[in-house]
């Protein structure tokens, strides 16, 4: 008995812990998401237009639904916290720029797209969002007015420069900075808050690098340029620059073929002897077993066959003595 | 074989040897004379030929779309009836070189029926591989173009040195019949005793030839375990080098020679008893024989057990998912039937039934071994075709008839066909040849060696 009610206490002691330590990562994780300051406010750049919010319902479709449900049906999946309808007014209730800000950064079982879903994307996938809800979210009322500044703009000019700097102090790296300066055609003016687009281009398709942006008040939109991209042989990757909006004439994308990505060699997997080339390519081992394996046996069927020649021979010399 | 020592003092006097010698002689060649019902053989086999011919002129003309085999199930029948050939073509190897090196005596009425029946399944093996391709005119590109990669490649190499070994060791020990054969059979066709003489390689029975043609024998009884095992190995490593569920097996080699040397002893059981009964050797091939051959079968037979219990129970313990898929249909789902009565009929009864000492005896032991041989083609059907209808990625978007096999009429009838085409080849030899050694009967019997070639 007593030795039972020690157990008992070590056990329960055990399910204590577990539980606070439970309580404690749950608490972390639905707490108060907190947005930085001014994030918040950000104001989506694109127009709701039904095309944008058709592209936007195939990114939430691709990307969103398999935890957030059908808009409207409140029917997440279990996971904790809870992901929320996006219908629902507690979700409508918050600004673009902080559904930006999530979608971009993730917290918990909710990923991150920064990388994923391209800038453009992201306001095309609130514009779907808001065409769920009700109508009626902070910021509605501006959001008709946003980009005001930049719709004035018809025609840009966007000049692209690359730059090296130098490291700040020792042991860190140099870093390779791409700018763009996007200035208004007709004035001659910086143009701020055209939405910039930096890729790679791959095999299948355009990588976007940095971190995606709108100009600022200077006209100008820069990215830190990662170092660890593959290039070709010489390290040569081509760098595309976009301005992701269609509406905006000029020269609206830029192109260039820049020594930054790391040098590789492809490797042909047909070039080594291996199981799946051609017989001339086949592993030497291989090749060995068989012939020795083959031609072993074979010569041994050959002796044997020559034991019955000389069977004929000794009977025929037999017979020649006896006749 | 003739790796037999023979015992001086058992000897006969010349007299009692040459009535000895005579006797066997005698009932040994009596039925390449004329044998009863040997004419409605050659009847069957024709009209079978005709039949068959025709069905494969189909598959020539129209391709293999006339076979139920698809995009799914690319293996039907043809490749279990291959794997079935092979299989049983191990009994040569099995009777010959194991139970011959080890020195055991009752085989001898038995070693050349083995023989035989090994040469014949052999043969057709690789025609029915033939019968499988869609092009068999470019049969020649797989010497041509063969990879050393590929177990194709492998396959072929590996079937047709078995048939030529195999062929050599039906004919070598054979050489002293042919000489016997040579001098008495006086009264058949010209050709008949040209190719007794032909084979009869200068035959005249001295201490040397006895000692190369043993040499011979010998080297090739050595040569063949080890190819007899690799024929049935690359043939199962045609299915275990893959990643399928119920194919991807580590046992796959050895659960398939097991497997072999019971539809080759239930052949041979059956082959036995038909040539006991129409050439009338019961003296010969008597009940002794059977009984020998029935407990042999029972012990090959437990051992393909335990490689059976081994090769599914293991995975319906782990029931890992596309295994335990495969498991379920073969246990409980669409081919638990036959799954069933393959295991039961084909070994679980016939291992039963043989341990009773009345079950041993030639016609019992005959039709056990129809329901093992059965179950042995049937047991390849399982191996081969379930498997196919459990591809890795699921089967969707194609035609109804895409997730289900069943042969069709010319495919049933272009499998049976080997089966005719296999004992056309027996029937030949058996025609052609004493299906029991004459001369090692004999010396087993006491006759003196000058008598045999007198």
């Amino acid at each position: 008995m007593k030795y039972h009610t020690k157990y008992i206490s070590i056990i329960s002691g055990f399910f204590l812990l577990f539980f606070l330590c439970g309580s404690t990562l749950t608490a972390q994780d639905t707490g108060e998401w907190a947005i930085p300051g001014g994030v918040e406010l950000e104001e989506n750049p694109t127009e709701a237009t039904p095309e944008n919010i058709e592209t936007g319902q195939g990114l939430y479709e691709q990307h969103c639904k398999s935890c957030h449900g059908t808009p409207g049906e409140n029917n997440p999946i279990a996971l904790v916290p809870q992901p929320k309808d996006p219908a629902s007014d507690a979700f409508q209730n918050q600004t673009d720029g902080a559904i930006f800000y999530k979608m971009s950064e993730g917290r918990g079982p909710m990923p991150q797209f920064k990388d994923l879903i391209a800038y453009q994307d992201k306001w095309y996938l609130i514009n779907f969002l808001r065409s769920v809800g009700s109508g009626d979210y902070p910021g509605a009322d501006s959001a008709a007015t946003a980009g005001a500044d930049t719709l004035n703009v018809t025609a840009v000019e966007m000049a692209v420069t690359l730059e090296k700097q130098a490291p700040a102090s020792e042991g860190e790296d140099t870093a390779y900075i791409v700018k763009a300066k996007v200035t208004d055609k007709v004035t001659g003016l910086p143009a701020a808050g055209i939405p910039v687009g930096f890729y790679v281009q791959r095999t299948f398709g355009q990588l976007p690098v940095g971190e995606a942006g709108k100009t600022n008040s200077q006209g100008v939109a820069s990215i830190q340029f990662p170092t660890d991209l593959p290039g070709d042989s010489t390290g040569n990757v081509m760098l595309i620059v976009k301005i992701d909006d269609e509406s905006l004439t000029g020269n609206t994308e830029y192109s260039e073929e820049i020594a930054w990505g790391e040098p590789t060699i492809p490797v042909n997997l047909l070039d080594e002897r291996s199981m799946w080339t051609v017989r001339s390519m086949a592993p030497i081992w291989l090749i060995l077993s068989f012939l020795g394996v083959t031609g072993g046996v074979w010569l041994t069927i050959f002796y044997v066959i020559s034991l019955i020649v000389r069977i004929k021979k000794v009977g025929d010399k037999h017979r020649e003595q006896h006749a | 074989m003739a790796v037999s020592n023979l015992d001086k003092s058992k000897l006969l006097s010349p007299e009692e040897s040459k009535k000895t010698f005579t006797k066997i002689h005698d009932d040994l060649t009596r039925p390449l004379k004329n044998h009863y019902g040997f004419k409605l053989w050659v009847l069957f086999i024709g009209l079978a030929l005709m039949v068959s011919g025709y069905a494969y002129f189909i598959q020539l003309r129209d391709g293999l779309g006339v076979t139920a085999m698809h995009d799914y199930t690319s293996w039907g029948a043809y490749i279990a009836n291959f794997v079935f050939f092979v299989a049983t073509s191990l009994i040569g190897m099995l009777i010959s070189a194991v139970l011959g090196l080890v020195g055991i005596k009752w085989i001898t009425p038995v070693a050349r029926i083995a023989e035989i029946v090994a040469v014949a399944f052999a043969m057709w093996a690789g025609l029915v591989i033939v019968i499988d391709m869609g092009r068999p005119d470019r049969l020649l590109n797989v010497f041509i173009h063969g990879r050393f990669q590929s177990p194709i490649l492998w396959d072929v190499t590996v079937v047709s040195t078995y048939v030529m070994i195999s062929l050599l060791l039906l004919i070598i020990p054979m050489i002293p019949d042919m000489a016997i054969l040579r001098k008495s059979m006086t009264t058949l066709p010209k050709w008949q005793q040209k190719l007794y003489h032909f084979l009869s390689f200068g035959w005249a029975g001295t201490d040397e030839q006895y000692e190369i043609m043993q040499r011979a024998v010998r080297t090739l009884l050595i040569l063949i375990v080890p190819v007899a095992l690799a024929i049935h190995t690359v043939t199962s490593w045609l299915f275990a080098a893959t990643l399928r569920p119920g194919w991807d097996s580590t046992i796959f080699g050895p659960y398939f020679v097991t497997g072999a040397f019971v539809s080759g002893v239930a052949a041979v059981i059956i082959a036995m008893y038909f040539f006991r009964n129409n050439y009338r050797l019961r003296v010969y091939l008597n009940d002794n024989i059977f009984n020998n051959m029935s407990k042999l079968l029972v012990l090959v037979a437990l051992v393909y057990l335990y490689f059976n219990i081994n090769e599914f129970l293991v995975p319906a313990y782990k029931m890992r998912t596309m295994e335990g898929a495969h498991i379920h249909e073969l246990f409980v789902g669409k081919y638990a039937v036959l799954f069933w009565l393959t295991q039961l009929l084909g070994l679980i009864f016939p291992i039963v039934i043989l341990l009773f000492k009345n079950a041993r005896k030639p016609l019992p032991a005959m039709v056990i071994s129809i329901f093992v041989i059965l179950g042995a083609w049937f047991k390849r059907y399982i191996i081969v075709v379930p498997t196919q209808q459990h591809p890795h990625f699921p089967i969707q978007n194609v035609p109804e008839t895409f997730h289900t096999y069943v042969p069709t009429g010319i495919e049933i009838t272009l499998t049976i066909f080997p089966i005719v085409g296999a004992l056309i080849i027996i029937t030949i030899f058996a025609k052609l040849f004493p299906v029991i050694s004459i001369s090692e009967t004999a010396e087993e019997k006491g006759v003196r060696r000058e008598t045999l070639y007198e």
